[in-house]
């Protein structure tokens, strides 16, 4: 590595925060902490982090505030650590534009991993804003070829509907990070569509019929429970 | 809010329903003997009337206006002369009282006997959330004293120990957190189970290969050393259901079979359609049920939703919690032991529509 990447840790619990610290430390990022909201504010203006792990439940400000307000002028990754398990809470983090969602308790090798992905989404998102856009979506025996609009599974062409194929494209161009079903929706049903995901979850099951070995265990496309799906990350 | 509106209708529905009866029955008579012995019987079916509406609202309102419907319509329509207001009558006032009377007494009564039954089942209630709180508080010691116990050996005595030791403790610190989260898991989700007369649970048609793909993945990360398979049919079960809470259910299924079946290898879940429900089977080649686990926990599901009334622990409360979940979604829940040995957990759901 060579400078250490810059981590903000935003939790109150000084045993949460001492931990996920010291983890982080040992796995050599720059560690900074911050016990409520409006420090992390600052933090995050002065300091520029390069990622963000955020806990909900703070003194002063919700974490979903903070969310919102850190999207008003900045992309950097934020990654949620929270108790709150309800679905309620997981969509409005990914509604208001956080990258990751991990529910206490956690591991800190799942942590790590997951403050990786980010990290390394931030960076693709940067070279890819600074140049064409890819050509392709390449995993395991999935390619998508995303001018020529076909999807390819080894050499076999995968026949998918318009609908599939919108909503599988969209979901690879925002690979390793969950889409909630109404964001889904509007983006391939537009601003009007109705709050009702059946067709959403029928289309899935036929994409994940054409795409995976086994749609139960799907390896291309996974299902955040009551949240929505995410598209594994390409090579 | 809503809850208030949908009552204020019924109300209203059962008070015209009942008036509407009433008038057209004196109608219906009068009409068969020619208004000759009116006099007789409508007022007693109007006071009947008046002492149903309310008996069956809430509060006095409808009774009391059911009472002032029935002294205008006996007034208006069966009392001399007909079709037209006389409130000169002899004993009208009389009349009057009696209905108003009847009306503020039953509704009085019935007020009294719905508050009654609410406290009973508020104490119920509240005997059970102490029962819980109980049985989690002293579960929970075990485990605890466990963990305190390995810590303060590890960082107290740690010169004392060998590295194999040490390990031990490590993973008695890890395996007891873990337990604690699983019931954790559990307990917060049981909250989301509604009781008698709470609103219902939200169900929203949800695929059922995308539960237990969400579940089965889960478990994995969790218990790597087991092999889980999984299958499902070609057609696309859809139920409707709590997402979260059926995938909790299915994961207290499979991590049965991990912590309790001695000598599992291989969990294997199986969907299917069974007619109008979808069938999700859960089997494992481990040693099986024992004969008295099944007593146990029926026993269990007879005493309570979610008391964890066992003495050993984590074998009740994740097959008690499991098959609430399960109820709650109007399926069924049997366990067995299965031909080839080895438990075999089945799940019916209905499906949609």
């Amino acid at each position: 590595m060579d400078y250490a990447p810059g981590i903000l840790v935003v939790e109150d619990e000084p045993g949460i925060s001492g931990f996920i610290s010291a983890a982080l430390a040992a796995n050599g990022y720059d560690v900074e902490k911050a016990t409520n909201g409006k420090e992390a504010l600052m933090l995050i203006a002065s300091h520029c982090p390069d990622a963000v792990v955020l806990d909900l439940g703070l003194p002063d400000i919700d974490g979903q505030k903070i969310i919102a307000s850190v999207r008003e002028w900045s992309a950097v990754p934020i990654l949620v650590v929270s108790a709150r398990t309800h679905e309620r809470d997981k969509i409005t983090a990914f509604e208001q534009g956080a990258d990751d969602y991990i529910t206490k308790p956690f591991s800190t090798g799942e942590l790590l991993a997951r403050i990786k992905t980010a990290l390394r989404h931030a960076r693709t998102r940067e070279v890819t804003q600074n140049s064409a856009p890819k050509p392709r979506y390449r995993l395991r025996l999935l390619t998508i070829d995303y001018d020529k609009h076909r999807v390819f599974l080894g050499s076999d062409d995968v026949h998918l509907t318009q609908m599939e194929y919108r909503i599988v494209d969209l979901l690879s161009r925002n690979a390793g990070r969950v889409m909630t079903y109404d964001a889904i929706m509007r983006e391939i049903w537009g601003p009007n569509a109705t709050q009702d995901y059946q067709v959403l979850r029928v289309n899935m099951a036929n994409i994940r019929r054409k795409l995976e070995k086994n749609p139960a265990a799907p390896e291309y496309i996974k299902t955040e429970i009551g949240v929505g799906y995410w598209m594994a990350e390409d090579e | 809010m809503k809850q208030n509106v949908q009552k204020t209708i019924k109300n209203i529905i059962m008070t015209i329903g009942i008036l509407s009866a009433a008038t057209g029955f004196c109608l219906l008579l009068d009409h068969m003997d020619d208004m000759q012995h009116s006099d007789a019987y409508v007022s007693m079916v109007f006071i009947l009337a008046v002492f149903l509406v309310s008996r069956v609202t809430d509060g006095y309102f409808y009774g009391l206006a059911a009472s002032v419907y029935g002294v205008l319509t006996v007034n208006y329509f069966f009392s001399f002369p007909y079709f037209e207001f006389n409130f000169s009558l002899p004993g009208y006032p009389i009349a009057i009282i009696m209905l108003v009377s009847v009306s503020m007494l039953t509704s009085m009564l019935t007020t009294r006997m719905k508050r009654q039954e609410q406290a009973r089942a508020e104490a119920e209630k509240e005997k059970l959330r102490g029962d819980l709180l109980r049985s989690i508080s002293h579960d929970f010691r075990t485990p605890l004293t466990a963990i305190i116990g390995a810590n303060d050996m590890l960082s107290k005595n740690s010169a004392h120990l060998d590295e194999a030791q040490k390990a031990e403790l490590h993973q008695s610190i890890e395996d007891e957190a873990q337990w604690l989260r699983r019931i954790v898991e559990n307990l917060l989700l049981v909250t989301r189970i509604p009781e008698h007369g709470e609103a219902k649970i939200i169900k929203s048609p949800e695929s059922v290969e995308e539960i237990i793909a969400s579940s089965v993945e889960k478990f994995r990360t969790r218990f790597p050393a087991l092999l889980a398979t999984v299958t499902v049919p070609d057609e696309v079960l859809v139920c409707p259901m709590d997402a979260l809470l059926m995938e909790q259910a299915l994961l207290n299924l499979l991590q049965n079979a991990a912590l309790h079946a001695t000598g599992a290898t291989h969990v294997h879940v199986e969907a299917s359609q069974e007619q109008k429900f979808a069938k999700i089977v859960v089997q494992d080649d481990g040693c099986g049920i024992r004969q008295d686990l099944p007593a146990r926990f029926w026993r269990i599901r007879e005493g309570g939703r979610g008391v964890v009334s066992d003495s050993s622990r984590a074998s009740g409360i994740g097959l008690s919690v499991c098959d609430a979940i399960i109820t709650a979604h109007g399926g069924s829940l049997s366990i067995t032991n299965c031909a080839g040995g080895g438990a075999c957990a089945t799940i019916l759901l209905p499906l949609e529509g």
